[in-house]
């Protein structure tokens, strides 16, 4: 068992509300506890709920909803990472439902889903905010029936007074619990009590995935939306050489082509900035075939590029420089620089035992070479994302991993401060890191 | 229903708008109604056991009538090109790729879609999908239901060779395959 603190530098990283109609909602942020507040520049405590990511709501009638920050592309967080909060909170995960909660940020690092960290950025503080909630819960129950707190236990969402056979369930009780103030430190768990982590438990999503609901990036619509496609260089170390777009435009259902910069020439790339096809085509129409017709009429001509130098924005702030090397990649041309590199003297990393002597001792040795070509992180569901773009602001609906790293590279390229881009996370269908680069 | 409609009468949206310049941003008149030569035709459908009407290409792949015209956007679309399977739906209760079936041809012949394959969610391959929790992503299921939903109907209690051959079209990039196996034959079971 172990006694979590809920503050950093005295401000609380939970902040518990009363709902209308009767119930409590915690909301915390489930990375503060790795973001030191001096960092942040933001005090976690405010009264802006902009610095909460996750929520827990409790509703009169006991309806426990669970919503899940991190974007989801098929690891199923968004099933782990509520688990997590429900094992603290001492629900019957049958009941609790599962959200995405709105991407909503101005300041901290997080809602990322990549590199593996989800869970074990995630999981103190998700511990702890079930945690909290349940303590809540307890000491209003305490209060109510004028027991002490520690006779009370919980299990599935029901408090219990054993010696007054008293029992009442979290939703008859989660209006009082808003009352009371947030703890500044919690007990967790002693993890062999964990009864859902650690088992398996199914896809929250999996009923509407079976059944066929829009819920991915390609599936949102709007009123009046029309439908756009990028043509972009058919290889890597290509670029745009000229295009031709007289006939697309005159096809049926074509409103608009034009050719664009994805970024600003002067702008310097953020690392997960896309590097190559900066000049792109877009065309744009009333429906998807339209548009992809037009598409296939477009007179557009590829040029390789030059060697190019640039600079990005790297880990920690620090500028590096960037070679892109001209024309085209390909798998033997990887081969033929991974043979060449093979011939330089590496630097030893790292070393264990006495590698030459095993091998000048060894009764055989056994040489081979094995290769693999260039494999892209493709993902089922195309690249694709809505955008309403005005003046004032910028709307999206988009399946993205790294949803602040979009959000941060489209307020430089539309001149539009952070707080005017509103991202919608939808499912995505795959992401393997080819969604985590805008 | 902005997807019928031959010509919008609003548009609050476009799908990429990556112009900085304020006014150019907020005009809009671009996308104003305009004069067309459409090659339109009326095609009558059923789909899901409903008559449906739509006026497009008759070229316009089966895909895109359901995803961009009859607001069914259960059918995926991966390539394009019969090359994913995620577009698959029943034609006359074969499996067929939507995404190369042209309208012209789908006319007054039976279409089950995933939204059409049960009532509420519980065709026997939904019910095996969810019992052996089959989905990562998800996006490629759809397809993988229908194909895995018409090989039971040819075949009744398939080998695992030929689950691999009929299903061998339908790529999971997130490689659910011994779970897809695995539920067919609880499907076929069942
Ligand atoms: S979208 Fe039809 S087979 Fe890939
Ligand atoms: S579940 Fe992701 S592609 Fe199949």
């Amino acid at each position: 068992m172990s006694i979590i603190k809920t503050t950093y530098n005295r401000r609380s990283f939970l902040k518990v509300t009363t709902l209308s109609g009767g119930g409590m909602m915690l909301g915390f942020n489930w990375f503060a506890n790795l973001v030191p507040v001096e960092k942040s520049g933001k005090a976690v405590d405010t009264k802006d709920w902009v610095d909460l990511n996750g929520f827990i709501k409790i509703t009169g009638t006991g309806e426990v909803t669970i919503f899940s920050p991190n974007p989801e592309f098929g690891q199923n967080l968004m099933t782990s990472m509520p688990m997590i909060v429900a094992e603290e909170l001492d629900v019957d995960w049958k009941s609790v439902l599962v959200e995405q909660a709105r991407f909503n940020t101005a300041v901290y690092t997080r809602q990322f889903t990549g590199g593996s960290q989800s869970i074990r950025q995630g999981w103190q503080a998700l511990r702890t905010a079930g945690a909290s909630a349940r303590h809540m819960l307890v000491q209003a129950a305490a209060q109510t029936w004028q027991v002490p707190a520690e006779e009370i236990s919980t299990e599935n969402g029901v408090l219990s007074h054993k010696t007054s056979g008293k029992s009442v369930t979290y939703g008859e009780m989660a209006s009082a619990a808003a009352q009371i103030p947030v703890p500044k430190e919690i007990k967790l768990k002693d993890t062999k009590d964990f009864k859902i982590v650690g088992t398996p438990r199914k896809n929250v999503e999996g009923a509407k995935i079976v059944t066929g609901k829009p819920m991915f990036g390609m599936d949102y619509r709007r009123e009046g939306m029309l439908i756009a496609m990028i043509a972009h260089p058919p290889a890597f170390g290509m670029k745009l050489k000229s295009c031709d777009a007289t006939a697309a435009k005159a096809m049926p259902g074509i409103r608009d082509v034009f050719t664009f910069q994805v970024l600003k020439e002067d702008y310097v790339k953020e690392i997960f900035d896309t590097r190559t096809f900066n000049d792109l085509v877009a065309i744009v129409g009333n429906s998807t075939w339209e548009v992809m017709n037009a598409k296939k009429a477009m007179q557009i001509e590829w040029e390789p590029i030059a060697d190019t130098k640039e600079m990005q924005n790297f880990w920690g702030g620090q500028k590096r420089e960037v070679f892109i090397p001209g024309g085209l990649e390909s798998s033997s041309a990887h081969v033929r620089k991974m043979a060449e590199t093979a011939v330089t003297s590496a630097k030893t990393v790292r070393k264990d035992g006495d590698p030459e002597a095993a091998f000048k001792n060894a009764a055989k040795i056994i040489e081979r070479t094995y290769s693999a070509p260039f494999l892209a992180h493709n993902c089922m569901e195309p690249m694709n994302c809505f955008a309403h773009v005005t003046a004032e602001k910028a709307e999206l609906a988009a399946p993205v991993q790294a949803p602040e790293f979009v959000e941060k590279t489209l307020s430089a390229r539309l001149g539009l401060p952070i707080d005017k881009i509103d991202i919608h996370l939808t499912r995505m269908g795959g992401g393997f890191g080819r969604r985590a680069y805008g | 229903m902005w997807t019928g409609e031959k010509h919008l009468k609003t548009v609050n949206f476009c799908l990429i708008d990556v112009s900085n310049q304020p006014k150019e941003r907020a005009n809009f008149e671009r996308f104003l109604p305009q004069k067309q030569n459409d090659v339109m035709a009326k095609f009558n459908l059923k789909i899901n056991g409903k008559t449906r009407q739509v006026d497009v290409d008759p070229d316009t792949p089966m895909l895109w009538v359901l995803r961009d015209h009859l607001d069914l956007q259960g059918t995926k679309y991966g390539c394009g090109i019969a090359a994913c399977g995620a577009c698959t739906v029943h034609l006359n209760g074969m499996a067929m790729r939507s995404c190369v079936l042209p309208v012209s041809a789908a006319e007054n012949q039976e279409i089950t879609t995933i939204e059409g394959l049960s009532e509420n969610g519980d065709h026997p391959v939904q019910k095996a999908w969810l019992e052996h929790d089959v989905a990562q992503c998800g996006y490629c299921q759809a397809g993988q239901i229908m194909s895995a939903a018409a090989l039971l109907k040819n075949i009744p209690n398939p080998s695992d060779e030929d689950i691999e051959a009929y299903m061998s079209g339908n790529i999971c990039r997130c490689g659910t395959y011994t779970r897809i196996k695995a539920a067919v034959k609880t499907a076929a079971n069942s």
